[in-house]
Parts: C-alpha cells; sequence; structure tokens
C-alpha cells in the first residue's frame, strides 16, 4: 500500500481500478507548400476552424451540460472563432509557407507559452484550454483518432498527466469513477468540471502518476487530495464506508433544494442570499434561494469616476428584479468607507476609518451621490419586490433623514410622472450597538430589520477581524453577542416588524439551530452555504432549537455556548462525516 | 471613419473591472462576443497594452487584475451603443457569463 498526496479538487471518494490514459504526443509531420497553394490552405484552416467551433457549440448545446461546463466550452467556441489567433496562423502558412495544421499547431503553442509566462496563477492555467482547442481543431482537420475514453469497457480510475477540459466534460460518467492527474492546480478547468459533475479527483501528483499501471487498485480521496495504490483490507473497508457516506450526503443536498427550508415541526425559514454582483443573482436562485436579503451596491462605483447616475442604478435593479421574478430584492444603500474606501476608490485620510465619516454618515453628507440611488430603487419598485435597505444607522435622527430623502425622491419622482410602487419597505441594519440597544425605538418607525452580524460583533467587541493580533477575539458566540442579537429579536417580534440576520453567522450551520431558537424565520447568507444550511433546518424542530437557545442564554462563556451548538450539531444533523 | 449617416462613428470611454478575477477567460469570452456582435472595430487599451475586443485571446492575454481601468473605443455604425453596451457588461462584473 502506497499513499500519495496531491491538491483535492473533486468531491468525494471513488474506489477502482486504475486505467491510465496515453495519449499520441501529437508530433505532426510538418509539410511544405508552394506559394500558389497559400489561399487553399487558408480556406483548409478557415473550415477547420468553423467546423471544430460548431462541434464545441454542439457539445455545449448537449442537454447535461451544467452551466460551468458550458461557460468553459463557450470560451474554446470563442478561441476557435477569434480573429487575432486565425490572423496569426494565416501569417505563419503564408510567410512560412508550412500546411495549415503545423502553422495552427506553432501560433497555439506560442499563445499557451504566452498564458504560461502570465504572472497571475489563474491565467496561467488558461493556456491548458489553449491546448485543448489545438487537440480540437487538429482532430477536426486531421480527422478524429480512436478514443481510448470511448473504449472504456467497465468503470474505472482514469489517471493521466493532464486531462484537457473538453475531454474532461466528454467522460462517460457511468464508466469513470474518478480521475488523478499528474499536472494541474485547484482553479483549472478540470477541477472545476471535476466539481460540477461531482466526481473525485486529486492533481497536482507529480510524477507518482506515471508509476500507476493499468488495473491496479485505486483509492481517490477527493476530499482530502489523497490516493492509496493497492489498498489494504483495513483500509478498503474504511474508505468504503466513507464513500457511501459522502454519496449519501451529496445526494440528500440535491434533492432537497427545490423543497422549502422547514423545520420538521413544519416551520418556514426564509433563505435569502447575499451577493455584490448582478450576475450573482443566479447562483442563489440555482441553489433554492428565496430571494436576496442583501444586495451590495458598491460595484456601481468606479475607481477615479463621478458615481453612477439613476439610470445605472435604475438598470442595474431593474435587470436583478427581471431574474427574481417577484422574490425579494433588498437593496442595501452604499456603505462606503472603513475597509471598503471611499467612493472613488481612495483609501480613507481618517485616523480610524471604521469609527469615521462611513455609511449612510457619508450618504447624508453627500446628497449627489444618495439621491441617485434613492431614485434608482423607487424607480425600480414599479418593476418588482423591492426593499431598501440603510446601513450603519445610529440614533433615530440618523433614520428619520434618509427616509426623508427618500421620501422626497419619491415625491419628485411622481410630480415628474414617474411609476413608483405604492409602498417601498424601508429595514435598518443593526450593526451599531447603539442601534441593538435601541432597537425598539428603531422598530417603530421600519418595515424590517436585518442584524449585520459582522459589524455588530467587530464594534461589541472592539475587534478588527482583519488585524491577525486580536482576530482570535472575533467571537459570535459570545455572550455578550447573542444578547444583543435576543434584544433585537424580541423588539421585532413584540413588534410584528420582520427581522433578519445577514453576516458570516447566518452561512455557519454551527449556529443555525441558535438562531432558528432565537427566533429568527429570516436568514440571508452567501449562495454557497443555502443547501447545508437548508439541510440544517430540516432536521431540528423548533421546540429542540428553543431549548437550544435558552441554554445557550444561560452560558457565562463562548466556548461553553460553542461545546453546546456542536453536541446539537453532531447529535441532530446529518453530516459528510 | 464615417459612418452609414454620414457622422463620423467613433467613441470610447474608460472603464474599472470591478469582478474579483479581473478579465479572465469567460469575461474576455463574453467581451468578444459582444464586441463582435456590435460590427464595430473595437480595441481596447490599459496603461501598456491594447488588444482587438472581439479576440479573445487578446483580451485574456492583457491580463487584467480586478481595479484595472480599461479605455474601450469602437469605430464603425453604431459605435456609440456599442461602447456603452461594452461598458455596461463590464460594469455588471460581465453578467451573463454564468449562464
Amino acid at each position: 500500500m502506497e499513499s500519495h498526496t496531491g491538491i483535492a479538487v473533486g468531491p468525494g471518494i471513488a474506489i477502482g481500478r486504475v486505467f491510465v490514459l496515453r495519449r499520441d504526443p501529437g508530433q505532426i509531420p510538418v509539410r511544405r507548400i508552394g506559394a500558389s497553394e497559400v489561399d487553399a490552405e487558408c480556406g483548409r484552416l478557415s473550415a477547420g476552424m468553423t467546423s471544430a467551433a460548431q462541434a464545441v457549440a454542439s457539445l455545449r448545446g448537449a442537454a447535461d451540460a451544467s452551466p460551468e461546463v458550458s461557460a468553459i466550452l463557450a470560451s474554446h467556441e470563442m478561441l476557435l472563432l477569434d480573429p487575432a489567433l486565425r490572423g496569426s496562423i494565416e501569417r505563419r502558412i503564408r510567410v512560412g509557407l508550412v500546411d495549415a495544421e503545423t502553422a495552427a499547431v506553432e501560433a497555439l503553442d506560442a499563445f499557451a507559452a504566452r498564458f504560461d509566462a502570465l504572472p497571475d496563477a489563474y491565467m496561467r492555467q488558461r493556456a491548458s484550454d489553449v491546448r485543448d482547442v489545438r487537440r480540437r481543431l487538429l482532430d477536426v482537420m486531421r480527422g478524429s483518432e480512436a478514443d481510448q475514453l470511448a473504449r472504456l469497457s467497465e468503470p474505472v480510475i482514469l489517471a493521466a498527466r493532464e486531462l484537457t477540459p473538453s475531454e474532461t466534460a466528454a467522460l462517460d460518467r457511468k464508466r469513470t469513477l474518478g480521475f488523478v492527474t499528474a499536472v494541474g492546480g485547484p482553479t483549472s478547468h478540470t477541477a472545476i468540471i471535476a466539481r460540477n459533475l461531482g466526481l473525485p479527483a486529486v492533481v497536482g501528483l507529480g510524477d507518482q502518476v506515471a508509476a500507476l499501471a493499468d488495473g491496479q487498485i485505486v483509492i481517490v480521496d477527493g476530499l482530502k487530495g489523497v490516493v492509496i495504490v493497492d489498498p489494504d483490507a483495513a483500509t478498503l473497508a474504511r474508505y468504503e464506508e466513507h464513500a457511501a457516506r459522502f454519496a449519501r450526503w451529496v445526494r440528500d443536498l440535491k434533492r432537497i433544494r427545490d423543497f422549502p427550508a422547514e423545520t420538521r415541526d413544519g416551520h418556514q425559514i426564509r433563505l435569502m442570499g447575499n451577493i455584490e454582483l448582478p450576475s450573482e443573482v443566479d447562483a442563489v436562485l440555482r441553489a433554492g434561494g428565496d430571494g436576496i436579503g442583501l444586495f451590495r451596491t458598491e460595484f456601481l462605483c468606479q475607481k477615479g469616476k463621478a458615481p453612477p447616475t439613476e439610470d445605472e442604478h435604475y438598470q442595474v435593479y431593474s435587470e436583478a428584479l427581471r431574474k427574481l421574478g417577484g422574490r425579494p430584492l433588498t437593496i442595501r444603500t452604499f456603505d462606503f468607507g472603513a475597509d471598503k474606501g471611499g467612493p472613488a476608490g481612495e483609501p480613507s485620510a481618517e485616523p480610524n476609518p471604521a469609527l469615521g465619516v462611513r455609511s449612510i454618515r457619508l450618504c447624508l453628507e453627500q446628497p449627489q451621490l444618495f439621491m441617485p440611488q434613492l431614485r434608482g430603487i423607487l424607480r425600480a419598485s414599479a418593476h418588482g419586490n423591492v426593499r431598501c435597505l440603510f446601513p450603519m444607522i445610529s440614533s433615530l435622527s440618523e433614520l428619520r433623514r434618509a427616509k426623508e430623502l427618500l421620501d422626497r425622491a419619491r415625491t419628485d419622482l411622481r410630480a415628474d410622472g414617474v411609476h413608483v410602487a405604492d409602498s417601498v419597505p424601508v429595514g435598518v441594519m443593526v450593526e451599531i450597538p447603539a442601534a441593538a440597544v435601541i432597537v425598539d425605538l428603531l422598530a417603530d418607525e421600519v418595515d424590517f430589520l436585518s442584524i449585520g452580524s459582522n459589524d455588530l460583533i467587530q464594534y461589541a467587541l472592539a475587534v478588527d477581524r482583519v488585524n491577525a493580533k486580536v482576530a482570535h477575539l472575533y467571537e459570535p458566540a459570545h455572550p455578550a453577542i447573542l444578547r444583543l442579537v435576543d434584544r433585537v429579536v424580541r423588539a421585532a417580534s413584540d413588534r410584528g416588524v420582520p427581522v433578519s440576520l445577514c453576516g458570516e453567522m447566518a452561512g455557519d450551520r454551527l449556529f443555525t439551530v441558535l438562531l432558528v431558537g432565537m427566533g429568527f424565520r429570516d436568514l440571508s447568507l452567501s449562495p454557497r452555504a443555502i443547501p447545508e444550511i437548508k439541510m440544517a433546518i430540516r432536521s431540528i424542530t423548533v421546540e429542540q432549537a428553543r431549548r437550544a437557545a435558552a441554554w445557550c442564554a444561560d452560558a457565562k462563556h463562548a466556548a461553553e455556548v460553542r461545546k453546546r451548538l456542536l453536541d446539537v450539531v453532531s447529535e441532530q444533523l446529518p453530516s459528510a462525516f | 471613419m464615417p459612418g452609414d449617416d454620414g457622422t463620423c462613428a467613433a467613441a470610447e470611454a474608460e472603464v474599472v473591472v470591478r469582478n474579483p478575477q479581473g478579465m479572465h477567460l469567460r469575461p474576455a469570452t463574453e467581451f468578444a462576443r459582444v464586441a463582435m456582435s456590435t460590427g464595430c472595430a473595437v480595441r481596447v487599451r490599459t496603461a501598456d497594452a491594447e488588444a482587438d475586443g472581439a479576440s479573445v485571446l487578446e483580451l485574456a492575454m492583457l491580463g487584467v487584475p480586478q481595479g484595472t481601468t480599461l479605455r474601450i473605443s469602437a469605430e464603425g455604425p453604431g459605435a456609440e451603443a456599442a461602447v456603452r453596451r461594452l461598458v455596461m457588461l463590464v460594469t455588471s462584473g460581465f453578467a451573463g457569463t454564468e449562464r
């Protein structure tokens, strides 16, 4: 038995016999051509590139292509249609007087080498996309070679120096258990596709792959990045159980995607997504989210530029609403300052930016920044379910001033005959301890509350969590935080005002039972975390959650709270391990 | 260059790349697709390099990280609208690249 460590890229565990993929190194003979043949060769090139692009397009149109695979293939299609690439190959044919294949290989290898030389690791890995396009073009131009993958008769673990993205995409799932490669990194397309297909994979194993022989039994642990060759009986048994449990977990997460986030005793929890860019709306919906609970809008400002116009706000919000089809879009107004810098990308000049002119304070001082956003939000409200969320409110007077500006924007728009929804719900972020303390006063004047736990914890505990020296003191389970949050939930429920929590706590399943038990029925979290949190909610009852929350409320230390919650998680929640 | 209506149809604008991974392959793909569909000759310049807007290879090769300012120019009929569409595409974090 031998164990090798590489980079874990594909989730899960595969056990099976290895099949080593040996490929024709792709050496092609150079054919010299005469000047009179140049046009004909360029014609062959053009036909080859077009039909290779069509082949990729049809692969992309296949019913089972996931969005990620499809996006990668879209890139390959555009590479095959690339005018600069075609120009470069044609020049080589014309000047070098060589055949189209030779010219294509030279041109694509030159591009791949330039990618290899880029400083950014992610871009460097794109060299494998260029090589994949090269292989595809040669296959089309020389007639496709017998594909070893298509000849596999029993399910195997594939071993190769490198699998190109389109080879990985074309793998027959039924005959492929997983794969191991010598090269490739965590952000290579091969890795992305492996995650997508749910194929266990380990890449970057180096020379170990060359030592593998057909038929050897191999365990691919795509969770830890370990490959075990010729395992003993005990290891094999342990991994078989491990693999079965993981497969069940994945199946369960997938199965509940379209199910409600509902506790075992029938209480619905609304799970919404936190996003930074409009393009992320799709990810939230794909993950089974019920809308957007926090749309950060800082991306709209461009470095060194004037603030966005009302129209730009309106376009972006309307587009998001169109995708959401009636689900809520909670737009947080500009939250510049502190770690986010100013609206024009400038670093803060204040000695203590976290306590300076940031967020709503800046907006109230700069109507030319704030009013176009408020008007954009109101105009977009005609197209869907818009909610307006003011960040960093610390007093009633700040809230009132912000609401006055919103009212003024509404009056102005209506005076101009612009259609605006009858009511746009207004909420505040509870993220300054002062807001949590006077939450009863704020709750009387808003339609909803949203606890920004990241900043609330930072301000309440006086801990800058990006400062490595004090980051260990940042603690959501601190009794002070639990008391502040509890205070907010009680004030909100006394007044019938909905309350949500949108910090990282919401996406950490350790805290799910606590938050449900404290009374939250709305959470907003990273789209990635939605399936797992939904699973956690579906595994508990509100009664259990209340007991856990009551116990945590009496705890004297964060460590006690964590231990209790960990017990609940390991007893109640299904898990991969 | 004169456009259909005989006016000089050329436009340009600057925009900052906002998405965390910069203009990697997928955004470049989307950009090239849109640039190609406008029918204009589109050029993209950074402080020290330049690319054909319809070439995914040249765009990706610019190696544009987050925060880079791009100067997008277009020539041909509808140049103004073409630049506007491309600026919007960059501003939105290449919305639609996930499709």
